[in-house]
């Protein structure tokens, strides 16, 4: 048995001391109609709507990516028979890369094809993913890098196309996360920072112009936070994303911020395993989105709402003792509810083992229904307003954000930070922090560092293990082979000219790459067009 | 032991594609600390691997799994055929249960799923890099 010892001090898991107790006297600076306000009023901190969940409950979304097409087009079925509302689409890592199949890098790897995603590669893959999938019933999250996400958009916007879906009943987002594909998971060869941001300008002007519920872009704190930085860097990291994307479309002198301010404010963000921090950051997000936008464009508040997707941290569940994350889980989707997040994706248990099995994944779906449907939790909106400690954390937290957003300035900017390194060394800081703290045993795992059943031994329980298809690679080959010799190549060989064409210019790329999509050009195609005309990037962490 | 009055050196790969670095960097930095030279392998495919640890003499391959095997199991081939297979191959990522057996029998030296302590990772490779491996029995 643990004698428990009083801990000299008590910290929130990103480092905040604590008292033990907080009181009217820590919140007396507060002003309640500038600070705080209701939900659905600036500067949002209790939520973007007034109703929040009585009118609407978050959306239950579950990553579903790997295997063939195939195997994901029955996955995201299966979750939405289950009450999935929407589709989360990950693609394979050549697909990010942006290369063939056939290209050498991936051929050596051919087994690997379908761990992370499968390859979406081309419209025809497109189409086999939405077959049966009514395009207007599905919120479509088209993950992708700032350099991918206008391929991804392009060949959406060919199957509603297909599907006879006008654009104005299209509901999605982006994603187009520099913090993603530049500091959290990069590989090799990346479209430059500086440049990736004209894609996204690109997108953001289409967007507005055509899309009407669509969301291009969606800040990612998530995959950041998995680095092991802090609630506040991974917000402020976020915000510093926002500013070079607005300050890019502002440039180009034909939209003001209140034209597309409201398809910008959307983030994705972890809730990690200190309960009352992540409520915190989700409000202090809220409200800083508002005072940023407001203080530094002039936006009008109205458009200010920042909503939220959480994902709950993958790298907070345990190896050891998997079925214990299952309740790990739990508190963070009722964190992120407390918090007011518009939509959920909940790990599941094997999260440290593998892609989720069938029976991982629908726990995971269930856990959120629970919570939305016998925790009573969403009655009230905001339920935790109010709280002398929730009040105290959300304004400490947003302070430290400040601080960091100040810092990234300092450096130039955003794209500066990036691009110099900057941001990676300050990561890599927190990242061995955190990470030393979970060594020394200060930061505990139940069952893992602390607590284990057995010293030292081992004793996993049996669960049914995600096996990805076996063949998902060989299966692409074919596709990719066949695909080449039944389109019109002279039609590719004309859409990628006049995609280069375009991409030298100042026009707007979407179109152009539109017809690419059409044409059945592949992503590697694409992905060589952009090599050629743009420059070229490797991350400093890139291993 | 390595080789006499030099640091145990180790090459840090990643055999896949994806672009996870946290596991590989916080070992490389664990490494480094217990006095152990480090080079970077970036993604590489299983021969790059094997070239890369021979040009520099590496004693230790530290792989970064994120998918299947038959990388390592090509990696293990190639090494052997290029009698570089004495050097010690250890792995980690997020390796499912029943697959850190099924490794070992491939001929890698140790598995270490997420969590693993990273003191325990030192100590291994200490104990184990420079010795000359008796070959794993699994060799189809």
């Amino acid at each position: 048995m643990e004698t428990k010892k009083a801990a000299k001090e008590f910290k929130t898991a990103s480092g905040i001391p604590l008292k033990n107790v907080y009181t009217p006297e820590d919140v007396k600076d507060i002003d309640y109609s500038k600070d705080i306000g209701l939900p659905g009023q600036a500067p949002f901190t209790r939520g973007p709507y007034s109703n929040m969940y009585r009118d609407r409950l978050w959306r239950i979304r579950q990553l579903s990516g790997f295997g063939s097409v195939e195997d994901q087009r029955e996955r995201i079925k299966l979750a939405m028979k289950a009450g999935g509302a929407g589709v989360t689409l990950l693609s394979d890592f050549s697909t990010y890369c942006m290369l063939d199949i056939d290209n050498p890098k991936v051929m050596a790897r051919l087994e690997d094809v379908g761990q992370n995603g499968a390859p979406i590669n081309s419209l025809h893959d497109w189409e086999t993913l939405f077959d049966g999938i009514p395009l207007d019933q599905t919120y479509t999250a088209v993950l992708g890098t700032p350099q991918m996400t206008p391929w991804n958009l392009a060949c959406w916007l060919a199957i509603a196309d297909k599907q006879g879906v006008p654009y104005n009943k299209l509901a999605g987002t982006g994603q187009n996360c520099f913090n993603t594909a530049y500091v959290a998971a990069p590989h090799a060869d990346e479209v430059k920072p500086s440049s990736a941001l004209r894609l996204v300008g690109d997108i953001i002007e289409y967007s507005v112009a055509h899309l009407p519920h669509f969301v291009p872009v969606c800040y990612s704190g998530y995959n950041i936070r998995e680095c092991g930085i802090t609630a506040w860097e991974e917000i402020a990291a976020c915000f510093a994303n926002a500013i070079a994307i607005i300050d890019e479309v502002l440039s180009r002198g034909r939209l003001g911020i209140d034209d597309f301010a409201e398809g910008i404010s959307a983030i994705h963000l972890a809730a990690d395993r200190d309960f009352f921090e992540e409520i915190a950051k989700f409000r202090a997000a809220r409200r800083m989105w508002c005072r940023l936008l407001q203080d530094r464009y002039g936006a009008k508040a109205e458009n200010l709402k920042l909503r939220m997707h959480v994902h709950t941290l993958g790298s907070s569940l345990a190896y050891e003792e998997p079925l214990n994350n299952i309740a790990r889980v739990s508190y963070q989707v009722l964190a992120l509810a407390l918090g007011g997040a518009q939509s959920q994706n909940a790990s599941s248990y094997d999260e440290a083992m593998s892609a989720p099995s069938e029976q991982a994944a629908l726990i995971s779906i269930r856990t959120g229904q629970i919570h939305q449907y016998e925790s009573g939790i969403t009655s009230v909106a905001d339920p935790l307003g109010g709280s002398y400690l929730v009040e105290w954390l959300t304004n400490e937290v947003e302070k430290r954000a400040w601080d960091f957003l100040k810092k990234i300035d300092e450096q130039g900017g955003y794209i500066a930070a990036l691009e110099s390194g900057w941001l990676h060394r300050e990561f890599l800081r927190s990242l061995l922090d955190n990470e030393r703290k979970f060594q020394s045993g200060e930061k505990k795992m139940v069952g893992a560092n602390f607590l284990r059943k057995d010293d030292g031994e081992e004793e996993v329980l049996p669960v049914s293990c995600f096996r990805g298809n076996p063949k998902a690679g060989e299966i692409a080959l074919a596709e990719l082979l066949k695909l080449r010799q039944e389109r019109d190549n002279g039609r590719v060989k004309e859409a990628l000219d006049e995609l280069r064409t375009v991409c030298r210019s100042k026009d707007n790329v979407i179109p152009a790459i539109k017809k690419a999509a059409e044409a059945y050009c592949t992503i590697g195609e694409i992905g060589t067009v952009w090599r050629e005309v743009f420059p070229v990037w490797n991350s400093p962490y890139l291993l | 032991m390595a080789k006499k009055d030099k640091p145990i050196k180790v090459l840090m790969a990643k055999t896949g594609l994806d672009g996870h670095w946290r596991g590989p960097m916080t070992v490389s930095m664990a490494l480094r600390d217990a006095g152990m030279e480090v080079v970077y392998g970036r993604q590489l495919t299983p021969r790059e691997i094997a070239e890369t640890a021979i040009q520099e003499d590496v004693d230790v391959i530290g792989l970064n799994v994120c998918g299947r095997y038959e990388t390592i199991a090509e990696l293990l081939r190639i090494l052997k055929e290029r009698q570089a297979d004495d050097k010690l191959v250890v792995a980690g990522g997020t390796i499912p249960p029943p697959d850190v057996k099924a490794l070992k029998e491939m001929g890698v030296a140790g598995v270490f799923p997420p969590g693993s302590s990273l003191e325990r990772i030192v100590q291994f490779i200490r104990e184990n890099a420079g010795r000359s491996k008796t070959k794993a029995s699994s060799a189809k």
